[in-house]
């Protein structure tokens, strides 16, 4: 139990990296590696939103809403895209290229609450003692 | 003054793209990401997660051809 203690992480501000930064919740309790495949793969999902649809219409709550719920999960990527839409020069998109965009970021942002979840399943399974939650195929249950 | 540096990550970010072309195609990156993330969430042993991620996203596409081509033929019997 000493180890388990000498381990324990703050929750709160797992969940708080974790919504801000995706991976960096799992940085934070020592899953370095899970970490950068999440920050990689929701980055380049959530970029590509962006990149394809523009940061105006993409994130927007008043004329995307039920989308904007999903998107902002991915925390300062939102927040950030929210920012970058106010700019002058905004351009909106509308029609096939607004569709793929808003679903590449509300997928992104929707992963990254997958993600969030996992960040604080794996921070209480390091305070509480072992137990075996792995099968024989390295998978969790 | 907008520099080069503000050209290059502020206008793709700002002006959306003229996207023409058929969407389907950008289904594949998108589920390939969905598995990779799945994946990584529920294996320990992250060195199985590329062929894990793989098959995962193989057979995503393969269910989704196979509804298409199931709709298809609905479509045509009941036309």
């Amino acid at each position: 139990m000493a180890l388990s203690e000498e381990n324990e992480k703050n929750i709160g501000l797992t969940v708080l990296l974790a919504w801000l930064i995706p991976g960096a919740g799992h940085w934070y309790i020592g899953e370095r590696k899970r970490a950068w495949i999440y920050f990689i793969v929701i980055t380049l999902l959530f970029g590509t939103g962006i990149w394809v649809g523009g940061a105006l219409s993409t994130v927007n709550l008043q004329t995307n809403t039920a989308w904007f719920f999903a998107e902002i999960f991915a925390g300062s990527y939102t927040l950030l895209a929210l920012l970058i839409g106010q700019l002058p020069g905004a351009v909106a998109s509308y029609g096939k290229t607004l569709d793929l965009a808003t679903i590449y970021a509300g997928v992104a942002g929707l992963l990254n609450l997958l993600v969030v979840l996992d960040a604080i399943d794996r921070c209480h399974s390091m305070v509480k003692p072992m137990s075996p939650i792995s099968n024989s195929k390295g998978a969790r249950s | 003054m907008m520099t080069i540096f503000g050209l290059i990550m502020a206008m793709p970010l700002l002006t959306p793209m003229l996207f023409d072309g058929s969407r389907l195609w950008m289904l594949l990156p998108l589920t390939l990401g969905i598995s990779i993330v799945y994946k990584a969430t529920k294996l320990e042993d992250l060195r199985a997660l590329p062929v894990a991620a793989l098959l995962l996203w193989l057979t995503i596409v393969g269910g989704m051809i196979a509804v298409a081509i199931g709709l298809y033929i609905l479509i045509a019997l009941f036309q």
